[in-house]
């Protein structure tokens, strides 16, 4: 699970005494900070409102966000087109058909927006190895950028990594919503089962959004 | 003598040192608590020893300890109200409005002793007492530097500063110490320095009519107390010698903490923009603005959720509302009643409008009927707040506005819940077959 606090418990601990001690004469004398606001005198307010206030209207402009278009990792030389992803018929989510290609889940969140965008890319073929090979290489703090229709750019920072097995999927990890952007990179890791022809582990990588 | 009633078991002899330390810092504070440049007559007394075993009654002391995801919850929201509402304190000091800082102090109080509630049920009533204590003397540096500014007595800004900078070195310092290192003192500090540097900023900025960087400042310091509130319970809990239950930041618990902290902004920040634009003050335009911030980013949300065309409609909906919260505010101070009818219409119809829309966008997990009544108390609420405050009954003003930032929390558990169910619902299942096996051997030797 990534670690994304910014908080931490000692920083807690630390901020809880210090909010404690703030009060405290720690420092010299601090006679000269003791007023609080006077006892009220009534009066009642100006209405005189604001020439602004009878021509306010709230916000209607929203700009969608452009669908993503290339994926680019520098730390593990990944730079590749993007598929769009949907449901396969068994409910699982379907996989980019080229193994040098990653591919977006397109009912998540698009890259930028606020939620976790999710994209995939294998870590192998049957040949050798896929777009995603390296993925488990990338550490805290490596740059993942998401390339979009409109020309711009989003940039995430790794965040954090984690191995799951496929039977025990933390879907609400990577799907739940958020109401930061952040990015979920998904490929196989762990042993692979022969006989089922799977790995049996997927490694998810977790980035926010780099401020 | 002051005493935590259930310490961290590792680390009681630290924490002692510190409780205690803490209790002089309180017992000197009255030693050293005169006021020679107090403002004019008629200010509560400071706090004083005997102040610090005064009448609890009215407190809202939990029956018993909150859960550790409730103590989350409770702490954001409170340390939040508490940033909101120390704002709203220093900047009606700076425009020299007595009447509205008196109440804003009460809310502060208020806010004070139920934060304070918190800490009785996890250590104790002395520990929360000396808790309230120095809460309490660190917004009344705050509100003394704004009077400072206000009244451009630089000897009372620069101490208030100053003391408030050496709290927050020394504190950090001495935390380092008394933990052996446990708490990082440079963390604590960096901490505990941008709550303090955006409170002096925000004020700074207010008074230097640069609205737009108050709001802003207003809100980055709002949103900075969540993760703090975060990691205080995370702290309170496993300080007890417990861990952390996983549903304590699981994704549910986060969705319904980020939604809290936006409608809870949402509330606070069209209080501030009705107020503002009433009575004609200068920053209604950043506070409009702030409001308009805050809309953006709720229906990002909605898009991310729901796709753009629910976003679309999700802020045509939440405009009109808030449009016509700024008509009756427009048609009480026109005193036209014909107009306050008319956007109450207003209001009545996006309650059953946007209660439908969240019903529908949700699969009828949200029902309509109790949406559409939660809704209808959010609008009587900042209505009430409103026609209290014009009325210049800033104490009820207050009190409203407490209770309808509160409520926005008790929506936002609702919503969070009903939109990660719905995007659950529509999620894949399972995990993605992304391998082939050609390179297997290397994969599986890592």
């Amino acid at each position: 699970m990534p670690d994304t606090h910014r908080l931490t418990t000692r920083t807690a601990w630390g901020y809880l005494f210090a909010v404690l001690l703030l009060g405290g004469c720690a420092v010299g004398d601090r006679g000269d900070v003791s007023a609080r606001p006077a006892a009220p005198a009534s009066a009642t307010p100006s209405l005189t409102p604001h020439s602004n206030l009878s021509t306010y209207r709230s916000t209607r402009a929203h700009s969608e966000t452009a669908l993503p278009v290339r994926l680019r990792i520098p730390a593990i030389d990944v730079d590749t087109g993007l598929e769009s992803l949907g449901l396969a018929s068994d409910q699982s989510i379907e996989v980019p058909t080229e193994p040098g290609v990653a591919g977006w889940w397109e009912r998540g969140p698009r890259p930028g927006q606020v939620g976790p965008a999710v994209i995939l890319g294998h870590v192998d073929s049957k040949a050798g190895p896929a777009v995603f090979f390296r993925l488990d290489r990338l550490e805290r703090g490596d740059e993942v950028l998401v390339d979009r229709a409109d020309g711009s750019t989003a940039r995430f920072v790794v965040t954090g990594q984690g191995t799951y097995r496929k039977v025990a999927f933390p879907s609400d990890l990577v799907y739940y919503p958020t109401l930061d952007p952040e990015l979920r990179l998904v490929t196989c890791g762990g042993p692979y089962d022969q006989a089922a022809g799977t790995y049996t582990e997927n490694l998810v990588v977790f980035a926010a959004q780099a401020s | 003598m002051f005493a935590w009633a259930r310490p961290h078991p590792l680390a009681r002899s630290k924490i002692a040192v510190v409780a205690v330390t803490a209790s002089v810092a309180f017992a000197t504070t009255t030693a050293c608590s005169s006021s020679p440049d107090a403002d004019d007559g008629g200010q509560p007394a400071p706090p004083t020893a005997d102040a610090a075993s005064h009448d609890r009654a009215g407190h809202a002391v939990a029956a018993e300890a909150p859960s550790a995801v409730e103590l989350r919850a409770q702490l954001e929201q409170l340390l939040g109200q508490h940033a909101i509402l120390t704002v709203r304190l220093t900047r009606a000091r700076l425009r020299g409005d007595a009447d509205l800082a008196q109440s804003a102090d009460g809310a502060l109080s208020k806010n004070t002793a139920d934060i304070g509630a918190l800490i009785e049920a996890a250590y104790g009533a002395q520990a929360a007492e000396s808790f309230e204590q120095g809460w309490f003397n660190h917004v009344t540096s705050l509100f003394n530097y704004a009077r400072g500014v206000a009244d451009d007595d630089a000897t009372v800004t620069s101490v208030a500063r100053r003391q408030l900078d050496d709290y927050v070195n020394e504190l950090s310092q001495y935390f380092d110490e008394a933990t052996n290192q446990v708490a990082s003192a440079a963390v604590v500090e960096d901490e505990l320095r941008m709550h303090v540097d955006h409170l002096l900023e925000q004020v700074d900025a207010y008074a230097a009519k640069d609205y737009e960087g108050a709001f802003q400042l207003e809100r980055e310091t709002y949103a900075h107390m969540f993760p703090l509130g975060k990691a205080l319970a995370a702290a309170i809990v496993t300080g007890e010698g417990a861990d952390l239950p996983a549903e304590f930041e699981s994704p549910a618990a986060e969705l319904q903490s980020q939604l809290g902290m936006t409608l809870g902004e949402h509330a606070e920040l069209a209080v501030d923009a009705m107020r503002s634009g009433i009575t004609g003050l200068p920053d209604f335009p950043a506070a409009a603005g702030a409001l308009d911030q805050n809309t953006t980013e709720l229906t990002g949300m909605i898009e991310s959720v729901f796709g753009a065309e629910s976003a679309g409609s999700f802020q045509q909906l939440w405009s009109d509302h808030i449009d016509a919260f700024v008509a009756y505010t427009q048609a009480l101070a026109g005193k036209d009643e014909g107009a306050q009818e008319a956007a109450e219409g207003r209001l009545t119809g996006f309650n059953s409008d946007f209660a439908q829309f969240l019903s529908t966008a949700t699969q009828g997990r949200l029902e309509t009927a109790a949406l559409a009544d939660a809704f209808v108390m959010h609008e009587e609420m900042l209505l009430k707040q409103i026609n209290e405050y014009a009325a210049a009954d800033y104490a009820t003003a207050h009190q409203v506005s407490y209770e309808a930032y509160q409520h926005m929390f008790a929506l936002a558990d609702q919503a969070a819940t009903a939109i990660g169910e719905t995007v659950a619902a529509g999620s894949p299942k399972g995990g993605a077959q992304t391998g082939d096996g050609g390179m297997a051997t290397a994969i599986a030797g890592g």
